[in-house]
C-alpha cells in the first residue's frame, strides 16, 4: 500500500512531559512534529510512542494561558541558593563550605536557565471534537514561535477569515470593552458575595507580627518573642482558612494573589524559624538543651544582635509582614468599602 | 459553532478576546490568556456527503448498488459513492482498506501507537551493566530484539537503526567478556 510510505516530519522547538499523576511512574515526554498537511503530537516513553495528529483542516483555535509555574521555580531556587550562600559564608570548616558554594552555584546556574527560557504557560490545541494539550509547548517565547510556525500553513488549507467572520468578530469586540467586568455565573460555579473579614483578620495579624519583630530587632525581649511566635501561628491558621473561604467568591484578584503570597511567606518564615533553631541549639551549651521547651526557650533568647544571620532573618520577617500586611489590608478595605458603596446604590 | 472557554477556569471567552496581539486577562479568573482562532472555528464541521441515487447507464458503488460511483478507491480498485468515500491524507479509500491498513498498521496515518523496539533493546544492553551479572541473560536477549526486529516499523517520526547497531554491539562485547572469563576461569581450574 501506498500509504506504508513514512510522512517527513520537522522537528518543532519546544520539549516537555505530560504528568501523569501526583506520582507518575513513567515519564511521558512529549513533542511536536510538522508534516506537509499536519501536527504530529508525540507522547514517548522511551519504550514507546503514542500519536495525535491535527490535520491544519480541522484546527480551530490554539489557546495559550500564561502560568506562574516559572516565577515559582524561580523564588524557590534563589531562596535555596541563598540558603546555600550564606551556608557557604557562616558555616566553619573548609570542605563544608566548599560544598555550599559547589551548590549555591548550581542553584544559581539553574535560576540563570529558567530566567533566560522565560515565562511558562499551558498551550491546548482546539478542533470541532476536542480540546488536546500540548505540553513541549511550554514557555511562552516558544510556544508563539511554533503558533507563527502553524499559521501560514493553516492559511494556506484554511483561506484567511472572510470579511463576514471578521466583522462578526469586530462587532463582538466592539460590544465588549478589552477589560469587562467579571462574567457571573459561569457553567454553575455561583459568585459568592464575600467581605474579606478572615482576609482582614489574616492581614492585621501580620501587620502587628511586622510592627512587633521590627521592635525586637532594636529592642530585643523573650515575652515580645513569643506573642510574635504566637502571632505567626495566629495569622497561619487565618490564611488557610481566608483561602478556602474565597473560592468561588468575588474577592478581587489583587487580594487573593497576596493571600497567596502571604502564604508562601508563612512556608518561609517557618523554614527561618528552622534555621534560627539550629542556631539556638548549636550556640547554647549542650547541658542546658534537655527537652523541647529548652530548645524553643533558647530559639526565644536568640538575640538579632548575636548574629549577622539573625539580625538579617528578623529584617526580611519584618520587612514582609509589613509590606504584605499594609498591602493586603489596603486591597481588603478597598474591596470591603466598594462593596458597602454598592449595596448602598442598590 | 463551539465556544471557546478559558483552560483554566471554563469560563466561555467572548469574541471579542480572539485574535488579540497580547495576553488578555481572562474576564472570570484573570488569567493572561492569547487564543489565536483560525476560520475552520466559524466554518464549523462540513456535513457527511450522500451518496447520489443511480441512473442507468452509470457505474454504482460496490457496497451500494443502488447509488452513483463517484470515485475509486486508492487501493483496491473498486468503485465507490459519495458515502462510502473516506478521504485521507489526499487518497480516497473504501472503508474496507481503511479497516485493513488500521490493523496491519499498512496506513501510516491511522497508527496511534508503536513500539521502539531499538529502543527496547539498547536498554537492555545498557541498564543491567550496573548489575553485570545478569547480562548473562539480558545480552542475548538484546541481541534477538535487534535482529528478529530489523525491520519492523519503528518510530513514526523517522530514526536512524543506530540504536539496533549499538544495542548488538554493546551486548556482542558483553558476551565475548562472559565467554573469555568463563575460559579463563576453567582454564585456571
Amino acid at each position: 500500500m501506498d500509504g506504508k510510505e513514512e510522512t517527513k516530519y520537522k522537528r518543532l522547538p519546544g520539549r516537555g512531559h505530560r504528568r501523569g499523576g501526583f506520582i507518575s511512574v513513567s515519564l511521558t515526554r512529549c513533542s511536536l512534529y510538522l508534516a506537509d498537511n499536519h501536527v504530529l503530537a508525540v507522547d514517548s516513553t522511551g519504550f514507546s510512542e503514542d500519536y495525535k495528529r491535527f490535520h491544519f483542516s480541522d484546527i480551530q483555535a490554539i489557546i495559550t494561558r500564561k502560568t506562574r509555574r516559572g516565577a515559582f521555580w524561580s523564588a524557590f531556587l534563589a531562596l535555596m541558593m541563598a540558603c546555600s550562600f550564606m551556608g557557604a559564608l557562616f558555616l566553619e570548616g573548609e570542605p563544608l563550605r566548599i560544598f555550599f558554594w559547589i551548590f549555591s552555584g548550581t542553584f544559581l546556574a539553574l535560576l540563570l536557565v529558567n530566567a533566560f527560557r522565560g515565562p511558562t504557560c499551558i498551550c491546548h490545541i482546539m478542533t470541532a471534537v476536542q480540546r488536546y494539550q500540548l505540553p513541549s509547548l511550554n514557555r511562552l517565547r516558544v510556544a508563539h514561535k511554533v503558533i507563527e510556525m502553524f499559521r501560514p500553513a493553516i492559511d494556506r488549507v484554511q483561506g484567511k477569515l472572510i470579511p463576514e467572520e471578521v466583522t462578526f468578530d469586530q462587532n463582538e469586540g466592539m460590544l465588549h470593552p478589552a477589560h469587562p467586568l467579571r462574567q457571573s455565573p459561569v457553567r454553575g460555579h455561583e459568585i459568592r458575595h464575600d467581605d474579606g473579614t478572615m482576609h482582614v483578620m489574616a492581614f492585621a495579624l501580620i501587620l502587628l507580627d511586622g510592627i512587633l519583630t521590627g521592635i525586637n530587632l532594636f529592642h530585643h525581649t523573650v515575652i515580645m518573642a513569643t506573642l510574635s511566635s504566637l502571632l505567626a501561628a495566629g495569622y497561619c491558621i487565618c490564611i488557610v482558612i481566608a483561602l478556602v473561604k474565597q473560592h468561588d467568591t468575588d474577592i478581587p484578584s489583587s487580594v487573593r494573589r497576596i493571600t497567596w503570597a502571604s502564604l508562601g511567606f508563612v512556608c518561609i518564615s517557618y523554614f527561618l524559624s528552622y534555621v534560627l533553631m539550629v542556631i539556638s541549639m548549636v550556640t547554647s551549651k549542650p547541658e542546658k538543651i534537655a527537652t523541647q521547651w529548652d530548645v524553643y526557650r533558647a530559639m526565644l533568647n536568640l538575640s538579632p544582635h548575636d548574629s549577622s544571620l539573625v539580625m538579617g532573618i528578623y529584617a526580611f520577617v519584618a520587612a514582609c509582614s509589613l509590606v504584605l500586611g499594609t498591602l493586603g489590608l489596603v486591597r481588603v478595605m478597598r474591596h470591603r468599602n466598594g462593596s458597602a458603596n454598592l449595596s448602598r446604590a442598590g | 459553532m463551539e465556544e471557546i472557554s478559558c483552560t483554566k477556569c471554563q469560563a466561555p471567552i467572548l469574541a471579542g478576546y480572539y485574535n488579540s496581539r497580547d495576553l488578555i486577562p481572562c474576564p472570570t479568573c484573570d488569567v493572561p490568556l492569547k487564543i489565536d482562532v483560525f476560520p475552520a472555528f466559524y466554518r464549523g464541521l462540513r456535513p457527511g456527503k450522500e451518496g447520489e441515487a443511480l441512473t442507468d447507464d452509470q457505474a454504482s458503488c460496490f457496497y451500494h448498488p443502488q447509488k452513483k460511483a463517484v470515485v475509486p478507491c486508492d487501493y483496491c480498485g473498486r468503485f465507490l459513492c459519495a458515502l462510502c468515500d473516506v478521504e485521507l491524507g489526499g487518497k480516497h479509500l473504501c472503508p474496507a482498506c481503511v479497516e485493513t491498513g488500521k490493523k496491519k498498521g499498512r496506513i501510516v496515518n491511522l497508527d496511534r501507537h508503536r513500539v521502539l523496539y531499538d529502543g527496547v533493546a539498547l536498554r537492555l544492553a545498557l541498564f543491567p551493566m550496573i548489575i553485570f551479572y545478569i547480562t548473562i541473560v539480558t545480552a542475548p536477549i538484546a541481541i534477538y530484539l535487534s535482529i528478529r526486529h530489523w525491520n519492523s516499523p519503528m518510530s513514526a517520526i523517522g530514526r536512524t537503526k543506530v540504536r539496533f547497531v549499538l544495542a548488538i554491539v554493546i551486548s556482542g562485547l558483553q558476551i565475548l567478556a562472559w565467554t573469555v572469563g568463563l575460559i579463563y576461569f576453567i582454564s585456571r581450574r
